[in-house]
C-alpha cells in the first residue's frame, strides 16, 4: 500500500451519531494531526484513553475518519500490546517482569498478586477497578521487582510486601 | 542572591521512591525558617543512583544526601541550613569520614564517571529551557548554522570518531554522508527513543532530564543532512519521558529554536513526538518507520536502507537517543577532544544502566576501554549481600551472558562481540549465584518468542521451538540431544532472520550454552537446578529443629498442604500436594524452610545453608 506524505492536508468533517462528547475530544485529535492515515496509532492512543478500551464502534469510526479499511485498523491494534479490544477495569495494574525483575523475583510478585486480587493475568477484578498486565519492561530497572499502577512506580517489592501494598497501596485508586 | 541551591532529582526512580512530596515539603519548610528567600529548590533529571532514592544534592559545597523522605527534611534543614554542617545520617555511608564534609566528589558511584552525555542530567532542570541555554544549550545548533557548511559538520562527525549508540556501532558520520549524498526535495531525521531492551533505562534518563540536548543534537543533523521534519519515536512506557519532551518542544519552539528560519539562516526544522504502543520490534529502524506511518511495526529487507528509502519511500536518518546526545558537545569542543577519550577503535564515552544484583544499581557513565570489572566492582559496589559473582548479561535479548572469568575485558563493540554478545543500548544486568544460567536463556527466548513480529518464520517458528526444547529443560525433562538440537536451532534463525530481532534472538542461549553448560547438564542429567530456580525442580521442606511452630506457614499456604505434627508442636510440608509457589518460604519468620533441588543442599530465604529434613508424603500423614 502507498502512503501518502504528511504534507497533503485534507479537511477533516465526521461527527458520531450518538453525540457522545468524547468523540468531539477524539475529533479533534485526528484534526490535529489533518486526519492522516499516519496518525493511527496516536489517534488509537487517545481513543484507549477516552473510551478504556477500542470497542469495535469505535475502530470503524477511527476508521471512518481517517479513511483507511477497518482491516487496517484492527492490524495495527491487534500488533500493538498496549491496545485493548476488551473492556478493561478503571486502573491497570503492571507487573515489569524485564530480566532485572525477572531474576530479582517478578514472578513470585505477579503470582502473589493474583492471589490477592483473586484474578489471573490479564484479567480485571470484579468491581471493575483494577486490571493485572505484565509489561515487558517500564524501565525501573532500579528498583526492581516493580509494579506500575497507571503512571506511578512501586519498586523493590518482595512477595511478602504484596498483602501490605494490596491493602495500603491500592485502596488509594479504589 | 541565592545562597544555596538544592538540587531535588524528579528521576522516574526517586519519584517512585517517594520523591513526588519531596520538594513541597522542603519548600514549605524553608518558608516556615525563613530561608525561602536565600534557597532555591531545583527539581532536576535523573542523578544516577536510581536506588539510594530519592536523592539530593546541596550547592555549592556539593553534600549529597540519600532516601530522604519527607519525615528528615525538619532536622535536615536545621542542620545543612541554619547550623551550617552536613546531615550526616542521610549521607552515603562510604564518604563519611571524620571531620571531613562529605561531597558528591568523593562518593565512588560518582567519582569514577566520566560525564559527558549525562553532564546536564541531575543539574539542571529538564522543564526550563532557560537553564539549558545556560550551559551553552543550543550554542552548537547556532554556531552549525551560522559559521559551519554542512559538509563541514559531516566532517566533525567523522572525524570525532562517533559510533551509533543504539548496539550496531555503525560510525555516524558515515551514515549523515550517506543521507546527505542521497537525493530528494524531503529528507527525515529521526530519534529512535523505544528503548525495548529490558534492563535498560538510559535513554529514558536522558530524555527525562536533558530533553533539549536531543532536540539540538536533531536540529544540527537536520541541517547538515538537508533534512527539515524529524520525529521522535518514544516508547508509551515512559510517559514521564513523553510530557518533558512536549515542554522541552514547545519551549524550543517559543524560542523560536525550532520551526521557521532558525538563527536567522534559511534552514526550517519540525520536530514532533510519535508514541509507540508497546512492540519491542519497533526498536528496529525499518520496523520503527512503519510504525511512524501508522502500521504494523514489521521490518522490511535492507537494502534499500533508510537512507536511500526510509520514512514514506524519502531518504531517512535514524539514531538513538544517545548518538544525538553526543552531537552537541563533539560541535563545541572539537572533534579532537572527542576522539581522545576512548580506546582505538571506539570513541567516547557510554552510558551503562546498571541494574540486577548488584549494590549500586543506577546510571554511570565511562569511557570506552573501561573494564567490566570496574564498572561492576567499582561504581556498581560489587554483589549485593556478598554472594557470589556470576555473570553479567549485556545488550539485553540481543546479547549474552559474560562469565567471570571475561570480566577484564574492555568495553567495546569488537571485544563484547568475540564474547559472544553485544554492546546493545548500554544495559547491564548482573547475576548473582542465584540466578539459573537456564531459566535466564528461557526468559530470553520466551521474550523474543513473544516480541517476534511473525513476518519471517525463521524467527517466528525457530523462536517458538528454542523456547519449547528449553521449557523442557527446565522442567527436568530434558533428553541429551535437546543441546545439540538447542544449537542448531540457534544457528538457523540467526543466519536466516529477516531483521535484528532473530539474527541476535539466540545469543543469549548460545552464551549461556558456551559458558555454563554444566548448569544444562545438571538440570538434564541430574535433575536439579543449581541455583535453585527452576520450580519443578525445587523443593520446600522445614526444619523441625528450628520450626518453632507458630503455623504462620500453614495458614498462608494456598493447597492447605502443611501439617502439624502433634506430638512434636512442628509442621512439615506434604511434597505430592505442594505446588513450590514458595508462599511459605518467604513467610517464615524463623528460617525454618528451605529451598533444596537436591534434597541434600537447603538455603532459607536469607542464605543460610543447612541440611534440611526429609519431607513426607501422604501415606506418612495418614500413617502419623
Amino acid at each position: 500500500m502507498k502512503v501518502q506524505p504528511p504534507e497533503a492536508v485534507t479537511p477533516f468533517v465526521a461527527y458520531h451519531p450518538s453525540g457522545d462528547e468524547r468523540f468531539a475530544v477524539l475529533d479533534r485529535t485526528i484534526e490535529q494531526y489533518g486526519a492522516h492515515p499516519d496518525a493511527l496509532i496516536q489517534v488509537l492512543h487517545m481513543a484507549q484513553q477516552l473510551f478504556g478500551y477500542l470497542s469495535s464502534d469505535v475502530l470503524r469510526y477511527v476508521a471512518a475518519s481517517l479513511k483507511i479499511p477497518i482491516a487496517l485498523v484492527y492490524g495495527v491494534v491487534s500488533f500493538y500490546h498496549l491496545f485493548a479490544l476488551v473492556p478493561r477495569g478503571k486502573h491497570q495494574i503492571m507487573v515489569c517482569r524485564g530480566t532485572t525483575c525477572h531474576v530479582r523475583g517478578a514472578a513470585q510478585i505477579l503470582e502473589r498478586l493474583e492471589q490477592q486480587l483473586g484474578v489471573k493475568e490479564s484479567e480485571t477484578t470484579k468491581d471493575n477497578v483494577f486490571s493485572l498486565h505484565s509489561a515487558r519492561c517500564i524501565g525501573a530497572c532500579a528498583l526492581a521487582p516493580a509494579i506500575a499502577v497507571d503512571d506511578d512506580v512501586y519498586g523493590k517489592l518482595t512477595p511478602d510486601k504484596i498483602p501490605k501494598f494490596c491493602q495500603k497501596d491500592l485502596k488509594k485508586y479504589v | 542572591m541565592m545562597r544555596s541551591h538544592i538540587l531535588v532529582c524528579a528521576g522516574a526512580g526517586c519519584l517512585s521512591s517517594g520523591g513526588h512530596a519531596l520538594k513541597d515539603t522542603l519548600a514549605a519548610e524553608l518558608k516556615k525558617r525563613g530561608l525561602e528567600g536565600e534557597i532555591r529548590i531545583v527539581e532536576t533529571g535523573c542523578m544516577g543512583p536510581c536506588d539510594l532514592g530519592p536523592v539530593m544534592l546541596v550547592h555549592p559545597d556539593g553534600t549529597f544526601y540519600q532516601h530522604v523522605t519527607g519525615l528528615d527534611v525538619p532536622k535536615l534543614v536545621e542542620e545543612h541550613f541554619l547550623k551550617g554542617r552536613p546531615y550526616t545520617r542521610l549521607l552515603p555511608k562510604e564518604t563519611v569520614t571524620a571531620n571531613v564534609v562529605a561531597t558528591q566528589r568523593d562518593f565512588g558511584f560518582f567519582a569514577k564517571q566520566e560525564k559527558i552525555i549525562l553532564e546536564n542530567c541531575g543539574l539542571i532542570d529538564p522543564e526550563n529551557i532557560e537553564e539549558y541555554i545556560a550551559r551553552d544549550g543550543y550554542l552548537a545548533l547556532g554556531k552549525a548554522l551560522t559559521e559551519m557548511t554542512r559538509e563541514q559538520v559531516i566532517e566533525e562527525i567523522k572525524a570525532s570518531g562517533l559510533r551509533g549508540r543504539g548496539g550496531a556501532g555503525f560510525p555516524t558520520g558515515v551514515k549523515w554522508d550517506l543521507m546527505y549524498k542521497a537525493p530528494g526535495p524531503q529528507k527525515y531525521v529521526i530519534c529512535n527513543a523505544a528503548e525495548g531492551d529490558p534492563g535498560a533505562f538510559m535513554n529514558r534518563a536522558v530524555l527525562e532530564g536533558d530533553p533539549h540536548r536531543v532536540i539540538e543534537g536533531m536540529a544540527v543533523g537536520a541541517y547538515a543532512m538537508g533534512a527539515n521534519r524529524g520525529f521522535l519515536y518514544v516508547r508509551a512506557e515512559y510517559p514521564l519521558a513523553i510530557k518533558r519532551l512536549q515542554m522541552a518542544l514547545q519551549q524550543a519552539y517559543e524560542h523560536g529554536l525550532l520551526g521557521q528560519r532558525l538563527f536567522e539562516t534559511a534552514f526550517n526544522f519540525d520536530l514532533e513526538i510519535r508514541i509507540g504502543a508497546g512492540a519491542f520490534v519497533c526498536g528496529e529502524e525499518t520496523a520503527l518507520m512503519r510504525s511512524i506511518e501508522g502500521r504494523r511495526g514489521q521490518p522490511q529487507p535492507r537494502p534499500p536502507f533508510p537512507a536511500q528509502r526510509g520514512l514514506w519511500g524519502r531518504p531517512t536518518n535514524i539514531n538513538n537517543v544517545e548518538t544525538w546526545a553526543a552531537i552537541k558537545p563533539i560541535l563545541l569542543k572539537g572533534a579532537q577532544w572527542y576522539a581522545s577519550i576512548g580506546t582505538e577503535k571506539t570513541k567516547g564515552t557510554k552510558v551503562f544502566a546498571l541494574a540486577g544484583k548488584i549494590k549500586n544499581t543506577g546510571l554511570a557513565e565511562v569511557p570506552f576501554g573501561t573494564t567490566l570489572r570496574q564498572v561492576i566492582f567499582g561504581i556498581g559496589g560489587g554483589i549485593l549481600n556478598g554472594k557470589k559473582f556470576k555473570a553479567v548479561q549485556t545488550g539485553g535479548p540481543s546479547g549474552g551472558v559474560i562469565p567471570e572469568q571475561h570480566l577484564d575485558t574492555p568495553l567495546e563493540y569488537e571485544s563484547l562481540q568475540k564474547l559472544g554478545s553485544i554492546m546493545g543500548s548500554g544495559g547491564m544486568v548482573v547475576m548473582d549465584e542465584d540466578s539459573c544460567m537456564v531459566d535466564v536463556a528461557r526468559f530470553f527466548v520466551e521474550f523474543c518468542c513473544d516480541e517476534s513480529c511473525g513476518k519471517c518464520p525463521p524467527c517466528r517458528v525457530g523462536t517458538r521451538q528454542m523456547l519449547g526444547l528449553l521449557d523442557r529443560i527446565c522442567r527436568g525433562e530434558g533428553q541429551m540431544d535437546d543441546l545439540e538440537k538447542l544449537e542448531e536451532l540457534c544457528l538457523m534463525v540467526k543466519e536466516a532472520s529477516l531483521c535484528g530481532l532473530g539474527q541476535t534472538a539466540p545469543n543469549p542461549v548460545l552464551t549461556t550454552l558456551r559458558y555454563f553448560r554444566d548448569e544444562f547438564l545438571a538440570h538434564i542429567r541430574e535433575k536439579r537446578c543449581p541455583a535453585r530456580v527452576c520450580r519443578e525442580l525445587l523443593e520446600f521442606r522445614i526444619h523441625e529443629e528450628v520450626c518453632v511452630g507458630c503455623s504462620l506457614c500453614a495458614r498462608i499456604c494456598p493447597t492447605k498442604t502443611i501439617f502439624k505434627r502433634e506430638e512434636l508442636k512442628k509442621f512439615f510440608i506434604v511434597q505430592d500436594s505442594c505446588v513450590k509457589c514458595g508462599s511459605c518460604f518467604d513467610a517464615c519468620k524463623f528460617e525454618a524452610i528451605a529451598k533444596t533441588s537436591d534434597g541434600v543442599n537447603g538455603r532459607t530465604r536469607r542464605g543460610q545453608a543447612f541440611e534440611p529434613v526429609p519431607g513426607r508424603n501422604m501415606e506418612q500423614v495418614v500413617e502419623t
